[in-house]
């Protein structure tokens, strides 16, 4: 090697060892703006004027930046930023022709500066995508001047920035979600707590009878729903109901189901018209034919201990006597919400001190044993018989205890009615 | 179990869903879109054959209603054929047997549909 060509050698090495200390510079500015300054901003137009600066330290000759984000629909892209604002026309042409001609599709899908000499416009187009390792995020487009050299070390570079760049938005992104995310578990927190003090808490306790109720809803919300309450000295209407499905769809009609059963419960309403009138709103307002309500509704008049119910869809009660013999009573009608106008029938059931009955949603027998096999029906049945109901508290309490031991799948309720 | 869901369409321009497994929210959508994919097909009558499917809850039966008011606004008729003893149990309590029509066979209930 000459005298010459190793002076040349050396300038060259020198040279480049200042290139990579002025892009660690670079990418060391870049690095702490992106993390610290800008950790917890929502604006992206901050991040695009980071990521601008630190480009043009690289390519000094750089005319205009601008970048391009994807649209809510996750395909489209739209001019998001571009600086200096008046060349925004000549950009979004350049975007249009060169999208036209398909240089555009071609540099997304490359992941690394796309250079492209415009002699029409005596400049250099410069794409390169915006994109992590999870997805695309958008597209950079530069314009600089038509005789451009850029060297292999400033390509990775301007790589490296609109990486971090990427990671940037992707984070600003994510953010956004989990503010979003937890402000969603604050709302269903409250709405559980506003709907579990829907339900009575107390047993309704009086010289003739208790009532009592107990929920567990499988979801924050549930769909299940149960209540009790006096309307006279006489009479105690007793309503049980499971609106399809969970979480806060359901719910929100369990609390309109609530309403309808309060008011027309409070005016004394028959149980043939609560239900009818149940069913016919209920088909004019759930929007989805998927969603129904079942449910029965009953009122117990206290001097001739003669429970009165309708049952729409719902499993039929159980009727417990003082010697703990279990008879199932008689239910039958269709779910509310699906045929408006359809006839429901009215059951009668004259009850004897010491009668226990129990209203439940299908929650209860849904429940998977040890062995993946459904309780079912008879199952329950059996876990019933077992149970002393001379308290009706503690007979709940019992109950919800052997039913701890599976595997719940769906809300469970249980509505008691106990005959002193 | 998950749900499997297998479609044929006969001759007589009716669709035959057979429905295996078990069918819960986290599978019901499935009968829904297929129901719905078989009535922009233009097929006009749909059975359900319930036979191997094992459980349902009440979404699984909600979908049901679902396809039995979208078939009937596409003016055809959805039936269901030979449902398990839990399934037929809670279609029973529910109360859909007064609003859809069940059969033994896939056989009868194409004859039906076709009266």
């Amino acid at each position: 090697m000459t005298d010459e060509n190793k002076k040349e050698s050396s300038q060259h090495l020198i040279e480049m060892n200042r290139w990579l200390i002025h892009g660690l510079d670079i990418l060391s500015e870049l690095t702490k703006t992106f993390q610290a300054d800008l950790r917890d901003t929502e604006d992206l137009t901050q991040i695009y004027q980071v990521s601008e600066k630190a480009l043009r330290k690289v390519l000094l000759d750089l005319n205009h930046v601008s970048f391009l984000g994807l649209e809510e629909d996750d395909i489209n892209m739209e001019l998001v930023y571009s600086m200096p604002k008046d060349h925004t026309e000549t950009i979004l042409n350049i975007i249009e022709e060169y999208t036209d001609n398909g240089t555009f599709g071609w540099a997304l899908c490359e992941n690394r500066l796309v250079i492209v000499p415009d002699k029409k416009r005596n400049k250099t187009i410069l794409f390169h995508v915006l994109a992590t390792h999870n997805q695309v995020l958008g597209m950079f487009v530069g314009i600089t001047t038509l005789d451009i050299f850029v060297s292999d070390a400033a390509k990775k570079l301007i790589s490296v920035i609109l990486l971090d760049t990427a990671h940037s938005i992707e984070s600003i992104a994510l953010t956004k979600d989990l503010k979003a995310s937890e402000r969603m578990r604050q709302e269903v927190e409250s709405a559980a707590k506003i709907q579990a003090s829907l339900l009575p808490k107390d047993a309704l306790d009086q010289d003739q009878l208790i009532a009592l109720g107990h929920c567990l809803p499988s979801d924050q919300i549930g769909g299940d729903y149960y209540d009790f309450f006096s309307p006279s000295e006489e009479l105690v209407n007793l309503a049980i109901c499971d609106i399809s499905g969970h979480g806060v769809p359901a719910g929100l009609f369990m609390t309109m189901v609530r309403s309808i059963i309060r008011t027309m419960g409070h005016s004394k309403s028959p149980p043939l018209k609560v239900i009818h009138y149940l069913n016919g709103f209920l088909g004019g307002e759930i929007p989805d034919p998927e969603i129904f309500v079942t449910g029965i509704y009953s009122q117990f008049h206290k001097p001739t201990k003669t429970l009165t119910y309708v049952t729409a869809g719902h499993p039929a009660p159980w009727l417990i006597n003082h010697k703990g013999q279990t008879k199932r009573l008689p239910a039958k009608g269709l779910a509310m919400g699906i045929v408006p106008d359809i006839p429901y029938e009215e059951h009668q059931v004259v009850l004897k001190s010491g009668d226990t009955v129990l209203f439940f949603t299908d929650g209860l027998y849904e429940l998977k044993k040890d062995d993946g096999i459904m309780l079912g029906e008879e199952g329950l049945e059996l876990v019933i018989q077992k149970i002393d109901w001379t308290s009706p508290q503690k007979g709940v309490k019992q109950l919800f205890e052997e039913m701890n031991l599976l595997k719940q799948q769906d809300d469970q309720t249980v509505l008691v009615l106990k005959i002193k | 179990m998950d749900l499997k869901i297998d479609r044929k369409i006969l001759d007589s321009n009716i669709a035959v869903i057979k429905l295996a497994g078990e069918m819960d929210i986290s599978s019901a959508n499935l009968l829904k879109a297929e129901i719905k994919n078989l009535l922009a097909e233009e097929v006009l009558h749909i059975v359900l054959d319930l036979a191997d499917l094992e459980f349902t809850d009440s979404v699984g039966i909600g979908a049901i209603v679902a396809g039995l008011t979208r078939t009937n606004e596409s003016g055809g008729r959805l039936c269901a054929v030979a449902p398990s003893r839990p399934v037929k149990r809670l279609m029973d309590i529910v109360g859909l047997f007064q609003i859809l029509d069940c059969f033994d066979t896939v056989q009868e209930a194409e004859k039906s549909l076709l009266s």
